[in-house]
């Protein structure tokens, strides 16, 4: 909300604060004071002047030479206007200032061998408009040496404040006054009210019917007759203008003005179109039809309150008047309305025409259901101010529902313990008073407090906590750094996510973390269901990811954009599965805790010894190998085949812990890496963290040593191609007692010569615990291992040299 | 000097410098000295060719023995300070190292560890939570009541009428207090969503650290306490810190934590937006309403709780001036905070 600083002046003095002293004090009191804007700033340092003599310039017809009085001293200024004369009272540019409409600052001047100390402005130069035929004429009642923005009523600071939603009662400028007033003592003041009313009684020309009690508590009505509708004076137009409202008449400006100033809304008809003399508040049709004075049609339902006269609707209660009822410059009756409204049904209604007003911002969280009556007076009594006409004698006030005074118990001693403080009772209902809090004290600990009217945020024990917390300061409550927690198990962790990241990163990938949201295509990865956001930002946004994958692949993208081709990646992050086509309850979804790791172009560069290394799905799948060692988990099994036709990936291998499946090594299909303009093969992995975790890690403990050394033997051998080397590795094992420890693959060859047969070479490492081994008791073994490849693999061994 | 004499004397010389001797340049120059062509054993050779008849053989006899012993001596210097081998000449040790691949965690995560080491120091538990939520669990346990502005503070992606994606990680606070009795000291870091549209200011993603303290008697001197504890080891000890007056539904009293501008100490600049302060979390005491939803007696237990974005905290920071970066995984971007 905008305070200006001018207008807040009525209510309170403030004269011994500076601008920066009122934000802190109000920023301090969570009234966030977010900007700071200096109205008229570019207009400082120009004053009214008087020009007391004019004469021709000596060598130039076009220019004359003037005396300017600016009110401290007089100036010879060159003038080159041709509408200057002697009495007019002007704008004086004194030597120094910078001329809005060029920017420069003006210096001393020999025109023609004449000097000129200042300028005489037009509106051009002062950047108020376009007109540079002549210089600005001001009013012959501006009085000389008044700084020109105060004679426009632009010398004004607006403080723009962040006011959070549980404070409408400092949403106008008498809020701001009455918090100023609790902080620094100084008193506030409302406006005074003089209103003289006609010998008319307002019972003759309307009467108001509250249909729906429970939304419209209390309806206060007051009538103008016979005003002149027509532009507001200056004042009232830069009050509003610098708080950013639009002026439109004088009759709608006071309505805007008393909101301003006491956080009522008012509304205001032309009295010739409310027909019946009558105003009756209740509920709209369903699909019934409405133009509010936006000139847009809305459509009503039957939660929403209508005010409506003997025949039609005329506003929506709160929200946005009708077209067919607002103020012109034919208006002559005037009907003000200043009502208290529930704040639910405000807010459903505004929410479900996503119309929000100045009006309904107020009423949704909740206005003065005391201070109605007291606003339709003020806007009655500036109405004639301004407008002329007369008020008509009486008010209504249908108020059907009245509320109680709310009465707070609030215990020193509790207040005291949350906040950590020992502040006296004194203290205490000191502060309260001065937000108007009215405090009863009993000798015991409680305080009563009756709250006032205006702040309905007041309603608990807590609420008055922090009231006080609030007035007393919260830089005055000291820290209290002590800390004491009990020690237990369960609380040393180390958490699942940052061992993965910390052996992932120490393999050299670089973590990544893509958006959730994904489009529909995209999210449904492998023909998986997403859920759906309902009020998606965009069509590209709208799905929430159900893989890692599309993410990852994204990132690669990106990144070969601008060149960069060697990529290892690994994201951690969470994806929904949805059970159903429309989500509706947490049973329809599944959230689960992912793992993704992405290769792409080279692992290692070749460099001045090496050739490079290019990633593959074996390196994938050695580095998931060795992520599931790290974390201690057994039993892991591949199983592979490549996928036939599958428009996302060419191959799969699927990752197994015992018999429980917990994700799958990919080789993306080049088809659907087009999607996304890659053109390189990328190998991504993608785990359910949530199942690792549930897989007890193996207990490590120590095993003994052998004393004796490990002999290694080398065999190497043509065999089918259609023969796996899982089933090559397992015979080996089949047939071996426990002084075979290792199995090692170290090369594969395909030999042009053998089209249908590899050649593999595996070095078998022996060792026991009880002995150094005999060549003979080695030979014996790999003869046997040997010997059954041949038998049941059929392989075909080959010499080493 | 007698012949003898002479060659006595070399042999003393000789056996000076073979015990000086420390690199094969030097083994070069004893044997060029005594050995060589022009050397001092040539030079006493020719010696011997002048000498008369009978003095010869015992000058030759000791001469020959001279040149035996010098002999030994540079075999013995050559093994010691072999003459290098032409490759090791060609070595050159200013050629590149090859290094090991670097990766590196993600800058978010980065400042997240240094967030949870610091409040695990102070005895904090890490917990966590779903970020597709329910509306009961996001807003109505906390204190949101329904057709309430406080609702608007938040810009929520829907799911369904009951299912959203969380705004924030205090739905934690919750899930965690119902099945957890009283102390409960956590910390609660993921992924939030807002429906805001994406700039270099806001996205729609991003992440926060909740915390959350529950015991008999935690006053809102203990929350400040922690608090302005975390700030000084998180951004220095010479940081000053200020608390003012706020709104959370579920907290109260609320406040916003500010630390002194990073960049301008406070004296005011463009980061800080000329206020010399930096927002930097959000905070209170808990509100009895959200005891209330878990079955706490508030009348019993009082906490704090607070939350802050790790986004912003790390942007500050680091000087990162544009969100957006943070979630597009740009390697460029991504290498500059490997050194962390």
């Amino acid at each position: 909300m905008k305070v200006s600083l001018n207008w807040l002046k009525n209510y309170i003095d403030i004269s011994n604060y500076s601008v920066l002293d009122l934000k802190n004090i109000l920023t301090n009191a969570g009234l966030e004071v977010e900007a700071i804007e200096e109205i008229g700033k570019s207009l400082q340092g120009f004053v009214v002047g008087e020009v007391v003599s004019k004469e021709k310039h000596p060598n130039a017809d076009k220019l004359s030479v003037c005396k300017v009085n600016d009110g401290k001293e007089i100036h010879q200024v060159i003038c080159g206007a041709p509408n200057v004369d002697v009495g007019q009272k002007i704008v004086f540019a004194p030597i120094g200032v910078v001329i809005p409409g060029t920017g420069e600052k003006l210096k001393k001047a020999k025109i023609r061998g004449v000097e000129s100390f200042g300028m005489i402005c037009s509106e051009k130069e002062l950047g108020l408009g376009e007109d540079h035929t002549g210089i600005l004429v001001l009013n012959n009642s501006a009085s000389v040496g008044m700084p020109f923005n105060e004679y426009l009523g632009l010398d004004d600071y607006v403080l723009e404040i962040g006011i959070t939603p549980n404070r409408p009662d400092a949403l106008s400028h008498i809020g701001i006054a009455r918090e100023l007033s609790a902080i620094t003592r100084k008193k506030f003041v409302l406006p005074k009210i003089d209103i003289v009313e006609s010998e008319d009684k307002i019972e003759k020309y309307l009467k108001v019917e509250i249909l729906n009690e429970k939304d419209c508590p209390r309806y206060c009505a007051r009538m103008v007759r016979n005003v002149k509708v027509k532009e507001s004076p200056q004042w009232l137009k830069n009050y509003l203008l610098n708080v950013g409202i639009r002026p439109i008449n004088n009759v709608v400006d006071v309505s805007n003005f008393v909101m301003l100033e006491l956080g009522q809304p008012l509304h205001t008809f032309d009295a010739k179109f409310v027909e019946g003399g009558k105003i009756i508040v209740k509920n709209a049709d369903d699909g019934e039809k409405f133009i509010t004075l936006d000139g847009k049609e809305r459509i009503l339902d039957s939660s929403m309150l209508m005010i409506c006269d003997a025949k039609k609707k005329i506003a929506i209660a709160g929200v946005m008047g009708g077209a067919n009822s607002e103020i012109s410059e034919n208006t002559k009756d005037v009907i003000i309305e200043s009502a208290y409204f529930n704040p639910k049904s405000i807010r459903r209604t505004s929410k479900k025409l996503g119309l929000s007003s100045e009006s309904s911002y107020r009423f949704e969280r909740g206005v003065d259901y005391k201070n109605t009556l007291f606003a339709a007076n003020r806007a009655a009594q500036l109405i004639t101010e301004l407008a002329g006409g007369e008020i008509i004698g009486g008010y209504i006030d249908e108020n059907p529902v009245r509320f109680d005074d709310v009465v707070v118990e609030l215990r020193i001693s509790r207040t005291n313990k949350i906040l950590g403080t020992d502040l006296s009772r004194d203290e205490i209902a000191d502060i309260l008073q001065r937000l108007g809090i009215s405090v009863q004290k009993s000798n015991g600990d409680i305080l009563l407090c009756t709250i006032p009217p205006y702040r309905p945020d007041l309603t608990r024990e807590i609420d008055l906590i922090e009231e006080v917390a609030r007035i007393y300061g919260y830089d005055k409550i000291a820290g209290d750094s002590r800390v004491s927690f009990e020690i237990s198990v369960d609380k040393f962790q180390y958490l699942y996510e940052d061992k993965v990241k910390d052996i992932l990163t120490g393999y050299g990938l670089f973590e990544v973390m893509n958006n959730s949201l994904l489009s529909e295509d995209e999210a449904n990865f492998n023909d998986l269901k997403s859920v759906k956001i309902l009020n998606p930002i965009s069509q590209e946004l709208s799905n929430l990811r159900t893989s890692l994958v599309p993410g990852l692949l994204k990132t690669v993208s990106l990144n070969h954009r601008f060149g960069e081709f060697d990529l290892q990646l690994y994201e951690i992050g969470k994806v929904m599965i949805a059970r159903k086509e429309k989500v509706e309850t947490v049973d329809d979804y599944v959230e689960l805790e992912k793992l993704g790791i992405c290769l792409t172009g080279k692992l290692v560069d070749k460099n001045w010894k090496e050739k490079a290394i290019q990633a593959d799905i074996f390196y994938l799948k050695g580095l998931v190998e060795a992520l599931l060692e790290r974390l201690s988990l057994d039993n892991v099994n591949f199983s592979s085949y490549y996928a036939s036709e599958n428009e996302f990936y060419s191959i799969e291998i699927k990752v197994f812990i015992d018999k429980t499946y917990i994700g799958s090594l990919y080789k993306m299909n080049d088809s659907y890496l087009k999607k996304f303009d890659i053109e390189k093969p990328v190998y991504i992995a993608e785990l359910d963290l949530g199942i690792m975790k549930s897989f007890k890690s193996r207990v490590v403990s120590f095993k003994k040593l052998s004393n004796y050394p490990k002999v290694d033997r080398d065999i190497s051998f043509f065999v089918d191609n259609n023969v796996p080397y899982e089933t090559i590795e397992q015979t080996i094992w089949k047939v071996s007692d426990k002084l075979l420890i290792n199995v090692y693959l170290f090369d594969l060859y395909f030999d042009p010569q053998k089209s249908d047969k590899k050649s593999l070479a595996i070095r078998l490492e022996f060792q026991s615990y009880e002995k150094t081994l005999t060549n003979e008791e080695i030979d014996q073994r790999v003869n046997k291992i040997i010997s059954t490849l041949e038998t049941e693999l059929n392989v075909e061994m080959r010499k080493l040299n | 000097m007698e012949n003898l004499d002479i060659i006595r004397s070399i042999e003393e010389e000789a056996l000076k410098d073979f015990e000086k001797i420390s690199s094969f340049k030097e083994v070069e120059n004893f044997r060029i000295k005594y050995l060589g062509r022009k050397g001092l054993l040539a030079n006493l050779f020719d010696k011997l060719k002048e000498l008369p008849k009978e003095q010869k053989p015992q000058f030759g006899k000791q001469l020959n023995l001279l040149k035996k012993n010098i002999e030994e001596k540079y075999e013995l210097l050559l093994q010691k300070f072999p003459e290098p081998k032409e490759k090791e000449f060609r070595e050159d040790l200013t050629l590149p190292g090859i290094k090991p691949r670097i990766g590196s965690k993600h800058i978010i995560t980065k400042t997240l560890d240094e967030i949870k080491d610091i409040f695990k120091s102070f005895g904090f538990v890490v917990a966590s939570g779903p970020e597709l939520e329910t509306d009961y669990y996001n807003f109505s346990a906390l204190n949101f009541p329904e057709d309430h502005p406080a609702r608007d503070m938040q810009d929520t992606f829907f799911i369904s009428k009951d299912l959203l994606l969380r705004t924030h990680t205090s739905p934690v606070q919750i899930r965690y207090m119902e099945s957890h009795k009283p102390p409960i000291r956590i910390i609660a870091p993921g992924r939030v969503f807002r429906n805001e549209a994406i700039s270099a200011r806001s996205h729609c993603i991003f992440h926060q650290v909740e915390g959350l303290y529950v015991d008999k008697n935690v006053t809102f001197a203990e929350l400040k306490g922690t608090l302005i504890n975390f700030a000084k080891l998180f951004y220095g000890s010479d940081v000053s810190i200020r608390f003012r007056p706020s709104f959370f539904p579920f907290t109260e009293p609320s406040a916003e934590m500010d630390v002194s501008c990073i960049i301008c100490k406070g004296k005011g600049c463009r980061l800080c937006k000329y206020t010399g302060w930096l927002e930097i979390l959000g905070c209170g005491m808990v509100d009895p309403n959200v005891f209330n939803s878990v079955n706490y007696d508030p009348e019993i237990y009082t906490g704090y709780a607070f939350g802050m974005g790790i986004e912003r905290i790390a942007m500050l920071k680091y000087g990162i001036d544009d969100i957006r970066i943070l979630f597009e995984n740009d390697l460029r971007f991504l290498r500059q905070f490997k050194g962390l």
